[in-house]
């Protein structure tokens, strides 16, 4: 086995990740070879380097903290199904009201709207107002 | 008498609407993927804070959560994903060993050389790209198996086994002046 291969094949020799006769291999260069044998110890200094950045513990209220949060996203998401289809036929009966009195009233439901621009409430221009006025201003 | 669940059943329980047999997923996972998070970013503050967006969509997600991998490589999937766009999104601050304020006359020279250290690798560490970081701190530091760190990752074994590689090479590039200097 070449010494590239054998260097190649290190980490995972320290991880425990090889099959046995890959293992038996490589150990079998590694007594003739000092420049694997290096190359070993190089990797081995550098895992007890690593061994040596411990890490901190998380707050004592991490716990208290996660699952408040995970508490308030089951009821933004998690409401009984009979809400969920109570709030969706709210919404349709709604939007029907809604069309019914649009054309039974037309625009003078909510104050000053046209039938042209249903968005225009009050005095406000009306979108299309807007438009023609911006338009106007960039001449 | 029965022991305790395992996290399958937790994550059974969980799925059926269980608050607290998530709650105790949360326990048993929080400090390990809490010291995987601070490792691969190398802040406490921040490694929390993605600590807890990581559980949190966990439970968001946890519907969908077939069981081919484990809970715990599951989870860290979320939170390397989570982690490695936070990481695209910053620049690494990396506190040299250099930058280390000279020891009080009370530190006993060990805890300032140790302190040293610990910098400099924390420097090579976040120096690494995200991730090579990652397959080196899954491996590394949370043991587990190349097949593991692959689910976590989304990656194949044979790509874990380069990144590893990749990850050993550039880190005793890193480390190569702080030995040079004596620090490591």
């Amino acid at each position: 086995m070449k010494c590239t291969k054998v260097t190649r094949r290190l980490p995972a020799l320290l991880a425990g990740e090889l099959r046995a006769e890959e293992v038996l291999e490589l150990k079998r260069h590694l007594t003739l070879c000092p420049g694997c044998r290096a190359a070993r110890a190089a990797l081995e200094a550098d895992s007890r380097l690593l061994g040596e950045l411990a890490a901190p513990e998380p707050g004592p209220w991490f716990t208290g903290r996660v699952m408040a949060e995970v508490r308030a996203a089951s009821r933004r998401s998690g409401r009984p199904a009979w809400v969920r289809a109570l709030a969706g036929t709210g919404l349709a009966v709604l939007v029907a009201a809604g069309v019914w009195a649009g054309t039974t009233f037309g625009g003078d439901l909510f104050g000053g709207g046209t039938a042209a621009d249903p968005l225009a409430v009050n005095n406000e221009p009306s979108l299309t107002e807007y438009l023609e006025l911006a338009a106007g201003s960039g001449r | 008498m029965t022991g305790p669940a395992d996290d399958r059943e937790l994550v059974r329980a969980a799925q059926a609407g269980g608050l607290s047999a998530f709650e105790e997923l949360v326990r048993r996972h929080q400090r390990p993927l809490f010291g995987y998070l601070y490792r691969m970013c190398g802040n406490p503050a921040e490694a929390e804070e993605l600590a807890q967006q990581a559980f949190v969509r966990a439970w968001g997600g946890i519907g969908r959560f077939r069981g081919e991998a484990s809970f715990k490589t599951w989870l860290y999937r979320i939170a390397t994903n989570l982690c490695i766009n936070r990481a695209t999104r910053r620049k690494p601050t990396v506190e040299l060993p250099e930058s280390l304020p000279a020891p009080e006359a009370s530190e006993p020279a060990e805890s300032y050389a140790r302190a040293r250290r610990v910098a400099a690798v924390r420097a090579a560490l976040e120096q690494l790209p995200a991730d090579q970081r990652a397959a080196l701190v899954l491996v590394e530091y949370e043991e587990m198996s190349y097949r593991e760190a692959a689910r976590a990752l989304r990656r194949s074994v044979r790509a874990v086994d380069s990144l590893i590689f990749r990850a050993r090479q550039n880190l005793r590039r890193l480390l190569e002046p702080a030995r040079r200097k004596g620090i490591v």
